[in-house]
């Protein structure tokens, strides 16, 4: 048999105060993060704006870039620039407010291609042509805001409520507290890396939850099945006892789910899911972390807050 | 025992039919290179079972128009009629692009989702789709009154009321009967006109024509029209472009167009050209007053209406004609949202897609070989049969492949696994406990079986609520991963078992590789 933790005896009750801390730690950091920050940063599917990809046959600079966009009017630019080290090419993700739609009435042409005749008019010799283009308009991109919005909080409502239901209500608790501490810090993290917010970053966040809850689950049944059957021990030791055996399943599924995400994002990188799988991977890490060190803690402190009477602390 | 185990033998069996059903036509159709675009365009057109790639693998267009109908006072089912109808002249303007394949449907109750794959000419496609398209005609203001609205903006800007600065008309020009602007003043005077609309009379506005050449300079006609619509592209029928046919000398070997209205505008236009016999009627479209006849005589109910020119080679009255017929939209229509991706893209993204489940698929299985050895075998062939299975069923349901379903794909591999490490962690315990395997197989399946149920189904909950709440390439994530899921249940529990248990059905303490 091989394994990768022999059988274990950590203490995770009574070493709940260093999970405490630490997602305390992050938290607060998190919290100060997106305070300077002003927010999380938001792609153009929230805030509408245009995302324009671009491939150069040579390679420009992002400031040779920056000023062909000044020249045009457009200040408020941010340029992600991806180098093709082989071939001398380079490529660009342009992003730019959500004021220039489409196609204006006196220009008869998109603001994409009046970016590239400009750029080809500059450069001579230069070749540029569009990847991709994406146009959100600032009143669709509310809307679909909002619709993330609701579709999270909706989703974590039905999970509560199953879990209520399946387990009980005490590790339904810790799990939605440990599955908003999931977010909260997953989206620390990809704010701190410069990732911006689009559909496919709210589609990892669910992700995320249901990931997360699916291991609690796994925890907390296990920690249900251990009550019934170990009568004479007490809540805390069958919670850490639960969280033991339950330790190398809960390693071997983040492993495996961690070896296809990391796989995404390193050959994805240049694609639009790439923010998706960054925002995948750490919240595996994070959801893998807070079902051991989070949820069965929490119900601890909510027996010692409110006890009930089947159960001894 | 033996069968139980018959029985999931001919189970097995008949999924792995169906499987095979299932990936036919879209195994052929990706890999048969002798088939030629009819060929392919036939297979698609098929019931049956077909995997589609997403426009951000094939590379194409999408958009999202909004039909604006604030403030006209619509009903509900107005708008939705409204929408319609501009779908079916958005189809028609698609077809004019002549591209293979195109998909256009409302989505809500004002929202018009326009697929475009492989679209080559971007800028042409959104010209043609993507104009405002709202064609009305209205009514010029007379010679007098225009005259007097250019000279109350110039003596609005001119601050003192002494009259003849002319910081406004001094830009016009004349051109024909007409005032216009060269094109080098456009922009300032566009600018002026902007800054004095409130000195226009309410019920009218300062609108261009379309730019032209006259005389060696390149300049845009400037017309005072009336705000009313006196009738809209709504109320056309038809129109068409052909040689003057009428009998006054000085338009022999020209052009005209002739044009039929629906009889919900005949009355209307009957009255107004009766009304205005020898006033001009401005043919606006998108705010582009494109051509502005004088009116000879009243129409009358079921004649049509002839609109001539001076023009000789037939380009103008044709493009005219086109835009009369089928820039008839009832509503005015705006892209709300724009996404397209170049089939180098696609390509590049299919490949990293790819790539990626190849490369995490073979660290998990590498992983479960050496973690779980036998057993871990039984679980990879489980896997395997899972990705074909989830690819089967994602054909049956004719589900489009975006590159976020890919990642759903991927994701799915790395979670099909979790069913059976809980089952060997399970099986792991009971063989520590000291029980024979096949005992420890049957409690470990017993007892695992309950929380890959309930695990499983949180996820399954939050891709529903994905899939319920976006369209789109991430719906096409959602609905990966809820196959994926419930295919793996069925797989970890039938399939893999089936596996123990032929390993183990002649003799129950045979020892377990796990």
């Amino acid at each position: 048999m091989f394994e990768i933790l022999k059988e274990t005896r950590i203490p995770f009750s009574r070493l709940r105060y260093i999970g405490f801390i630490a997602s305390g730690v992050l938290i607060v950091l998190t919290v100060i993060l997106l305070l300077v920050n002003g927010g999380p940063n938001y792609g153009i599917d929230f805030e509408g704006g245009s995302k324009i990809g671009l491939s150069c046959s040579e390679p420009i600079t992002t400031e040779e870039l920056r000023s062909v966009l000044a020249d045009l009017g457009e200040t408020n630019v941010k340029i992600f620039r991806i180098q093709d080290v082989s071939t001398g090419s380079s490529s660009f993700q342009i992003q730019v407010p959500p004021k220039t739609m489409l196609i204006e009435e006196e220009e008869q042409k998109s603001f994409s291609q009046r970016l590239i005749d400009n750029l080809e008019t500059k450069y001579p010799g230069l070749e540029v042509t569009l990847t991709g283009e994406e146009t959100v308009s600032a009143a669709f991109g509310k809307e679909l805001q909002w619709d993330a919005i609701l579709a999270l909080l909706l989703g974590m409502a039905l999970i509560l409520i199953y879990i209520w239901i399946r387990i009980d209500f005490r590790f339904g608790v810790g799990t939605v507290v440990a599955t908003f501490h999931d977010v909260l810090i997953a989206l620390g993290i990809i704010t701190l890396l410069g990732i911006r917010i689009d559909i496919t970053v709210i589609a990892a966040f669910l992700t995320i939850i249901g990931y997360s809850v699916n291991d609690s689950i796994v925890i907390s049944k296990r920690i249900q099945e251990l009550i019934k059957t170990r009568r004479g021990a007490t809540l805390t030791e069958n919670i850490d006892a639960g969280i033991n055996t339950t330790l190398s399943r809960t390693i071997v599924t983040s492993i495996t789910t961690l070896f296809v995400s990391v796989a995404v994002v390193i050959f994805a990188s240049g694609t639009a899911i790439f923010p998706f799988a960054m925002t995948m991977t750490i919240g595996i890490i994070i959801g893998t972390y807070s079902s051991s060190f989070i949820v069965a803690p929490i119900v601890v402190e909510l027996e010692r807050v409110l006890p009930s009477h089947k159960r001894r602390t | 025992m033996k069968r139980s185990l018959w029985i999931k033998f001919g189970f097995f069996l008949a999924a792995v039919g169906v499987i095979v059903y299932a990936l036919y036509p879209t195994l052929r159709l990706w890999t048969d290179s002798n088939m030629d675009e009819e060929e392919r365009t036939i297979l698609k057109a098929k019931k049956g079972p077909l995997l589609g790639l997403g426009l951000d693998l094939v590379g194409g267009m999408h958009l999202v128009l909004e039909a604006d109908t604030s403030g006209r006072g619509f009903t509900t089912k107005e708008v939705v009629s409204a929408t319609d109808n501009a779908i079916s002249i958005i189809r028609d303007r698609v077809d004019e692009l002549g591209v293979a394949e195109p998909n256009i449907q409302r989505v809500g109750r004002n929202r018009i989702q326009v697929q475009i794959p492989g679209i080559a000419d971007r800028e042409r496609a959104l010209e043609v789709i993507g104009k405002t398209g709202l064609l009305e005609f209205r009514l010029l203001a007379s010679p007098e009154a225009t005259m007097k609205i250019f000279s109350d903006i110039d003596a609005h800007l001119s601050d003192d009321s002494l009259g003849g600065a002319r910081p406004f008309s001094g830009y016009l020009v004349p051109a024909g009967s007409d005032a216009a602007v060269e094109k080098s003043n456009y922009r300032a005077f566009k600018g002026l006109v902007e800054e004095t609309r409130s000195v226009v009379p309410a019920d009218a506005e300062i609108l261009f024509g379309p730019e032209e050449e006259a005389e060696g300079r390149t300049i845009r006609k400037v017309y005072v029209v009336k705000k009313k619509a006196e009738i809209t592209g709504a109320d056309i029928k038809d129109a068409k472009a052909m040689l003057y046919q009428g009998n006054d000398p000085n338009y022999q070997g020209t052009w005209m167009t002739e044009m039929d209205l629906q009889r919900s505008g005949q009355a209307r236009f009957a009255n107004v050209t009766g009304n205005n016999v020898g006033e001009r009627l401005a043919i606006v479209f998108d705010n582009l007053v494109k051509s502005a006849p004088v009116i000879k005589e009243r129409i009358p109910p079921g004649s049509a209406a002839t609109i001539t020119s001076n023009d000789k080679a037939g380009n103008e009255m044709s493009d005219l004609a086109i835009l009369i017929r089928h820039g008839a939209l009832p509503v005015p229509l705006r892209i709300v949202q724009e996404r397209t991706v170049s089939p180098t893209l696609g390509r590049d993204s299919i490949r990293a897609g790819v790539i990626a489940i190849i490369i995490g698929l073979a660290a998990v299985v590498l992983f479960m070989l050496i973690y779980y050895t036998g057993s871990g075998l039984v679980a990879v062939a489980a896997l395997i049969f899972n990705l074909f299975g989830l690819i089967a069923v994602l054909a049956l349901i004719r589900a489009t492949l975006t590159l976020p379903g890919l990642a759903g794909v991927a994701l799915t591999i790395g979670m099909a696994v979790d069913a059976n490490v809980l089952i060997y962690e399970r099986i792991r315990d009971e063989l520590r406990a000291g029980k024979f395997p096949r005992s420890a197989v049957e409690t470990g399946y017993g007892k695992a079986w309950k929380i890959i149920i309930d695990a499983n189904i949180t996820t399954i909950i939050a891709a529903v609520v994905l899939a319920v709440f976006n369209s789109g390439p991430v719906r096409g994530f959602a609905i990966t991963l809820i196959v994926g899921l419930i295919i793996n249940m069925i797989t970890a529990v039938y399939f893999s078992r089936g596996l123990f248990d032929l390993y183990l059905f002649r003799r129950p303490d045979r020892k377990l590789y796990i």
